[in-house]
């Protein structure tokens, strides 16, 4: 089939419809993860492109949108287009990092059609690397390490340590029954500004205020912050601007969240 | 002399950091083979900030540029070397550097708008917008930063 292309420029080998099927989804696939799991606009394109042509394709034409791909592959005069849906989902990097691996294997030709099904579906699968203990203690100690930043003392430590602890509990529990977002980062703020306030009353802390702060901040939304940043330096403006206001508006979350904190217990921060 | 106990305080600044960047590491699933430069670059960003701030007397927003250049920098040449993204490490190592304090005063403050007379408003005001202010100065050096050496270093024509 398409013996009689007539233009002078150069094409691979044919494929089958089927085959062309099979690659639009697959990289479609690829891209959704990467997209639901933290990548910037043009890396969700680059890699779709890279699988795409890399598994036979002369080129793909991929419209990158903050929660949907739409994409062409094309093959010497046979074409197929598929849309995917990729809401957000959180950040995960070894993801990120999987996808990137097997993606400049197919580059290489170190990875076929069925070989790629079967390492996007162990990606899709793989658990977290970290248990929820551990995540649970790590966030304690970086926000507790962010008071010592901010200049509190030993008793702002503990209580900041015990606030975000508690407020990543409450945060995992609250994502696990796929509660709203948005209505998880107030509630988080909440637990964890209102946690924070009273733990460092209770042992004595000259910087109340700072453990609030230092509590809140496993909520900031630095990941979509620093792709709408990125998204707008590379042309993308309209994601840039998409994932800019979301950044903003979990930022008004958690600021929401603080304020019934300081309304209930009467601490001003400021 | 003073200079062993600024070491010291440059260094105890360190530790807080890299703390700082493994935990959100851990919380982004970053692979167990970057963790350590993770944690590492987030040291060094945060320390040579503070050496500059409290130590050369650079004001905060130039010094956080420069702190993330090299942040910028190390997470390109990571990325090279260890063949991963090179968001992996700028994000988590950034992430000690994010303006936490000003973005909650400037939050607070507005809120506290809410409930005051009209004619006592002038000082808050002048507080929230200083606050907004530097949140917004800050968040732009950091991504200014951390993006800068990828747009001089790789300058290929595109893929797509």
């Amino acid at each position: 089939m398409n013996a009689n292309i007539t233009d002078d420029r150069p094409h691979k080998p044919p494929m089958e419809r089927e085959e062309l099927r099979e690659v639009i989804s697959l990289s479609l696939w690829a891209g959704q993860m990467l997209l639901q799991w933290g990548a910037d606009t043009a890396r969700v394109e680059e890699t779709v492109h890279r699988i795409g042509t890399g598994l036979g394709c002369d080129w793909l034409d991929i419209v990158v949108t903050v929660d949907a791909i739409i994409a062409t592959t094309i093959n010497n005069h046979e074409f197929r287009t598929k849309v995917r849906r990729a809401p957000l989902r959180g950040v995960n990097m070894a993801r990120i990092v999987a996808i990137n691996d097997v993606s400049y294997q197919i580059q290489q030709g170190a990875c076929d059609r069925a070989q790629l099904r079967r390492a996007l579906r162990a990606i899709d699968q793989q658990g977290h690397l970290y248990n929820r203990w551990l995540v649970l203690v790590g966030v304690a100690l970086a926000c507790a390490a962010f008071s010592d930043l901010f200049g509190g003392d030993a008793a702002t430590f503990l209580a900041t340590l015990g606030a975000a602890g508690t407020a990543t509990f409450v945060r995992q529990e609250l994502t696990k029954r796929y509660y709203n977002p948005l209505l998880i980062v107030i509630v988080v703020a909440a637990v964890a500004g209102g946690l924070a306030s009273v733990l460092a009353r209770l042992l004595g802390s000259a910087t109340v205020a700072t453990a609030i702060a230092a509590s809140v901040l496993l909520l900031v939304p630095g990941v979509p912050l620093i792709n709408a940043a990125e998204d707008f330096i590379n042309g993308y403006a309209q994601n840039g601007m998409v994932r800019a206001i979301y950044g903003g508006i979990i930022s008004l979350a958690i600021a929401l969240g603080l304020a019934l904190v300081i309304w209930l217990t009467g601490v001003n921060g400021i | 002399m003073n200079n062993v106990p600024f070491v010291l305080f440059v260094l105890e600044d360190a530790f807080w950091s890299a703390l700082a960047a493994l935990g959100f590491a851990m919380l982004f699933n970053v692979p167990v083979r970057a963790l350590f430069w993770c944690a590492l670059l987030g040291a060094v960003g945060h320390a040579l900030r503070t050496t500059l701030v409290a130590g050369v007397g650079l004001h905060v927003v130039p010094a956080t540029l420069v702190a993330c250049l090299v942040i910028g920098t190390g997470a390109r040449w990571r990325a090279y070397v260890m063949k991963m993204p090179a968001k992996v490490f700028q994000v988590t190592a950034s992430i000690p550097l994010i303006p936490g304090a000003f973005a909650f005063r400037a939050m607070l403050g507005l809120f506290a708008l809410a409930g005051m007379p009209i004619g006592s408003i002038t000082e808050p005001l002048q507080y929230v917008a200083y606050n907004l202010v530097m949140t917004g100065a800050l968040l732009g050096a950091i991504v200014a930063g951390i993006i800068a050496p990828k747009l001089l270093i790789t300058h290929e024509k595109p893929v797509v």
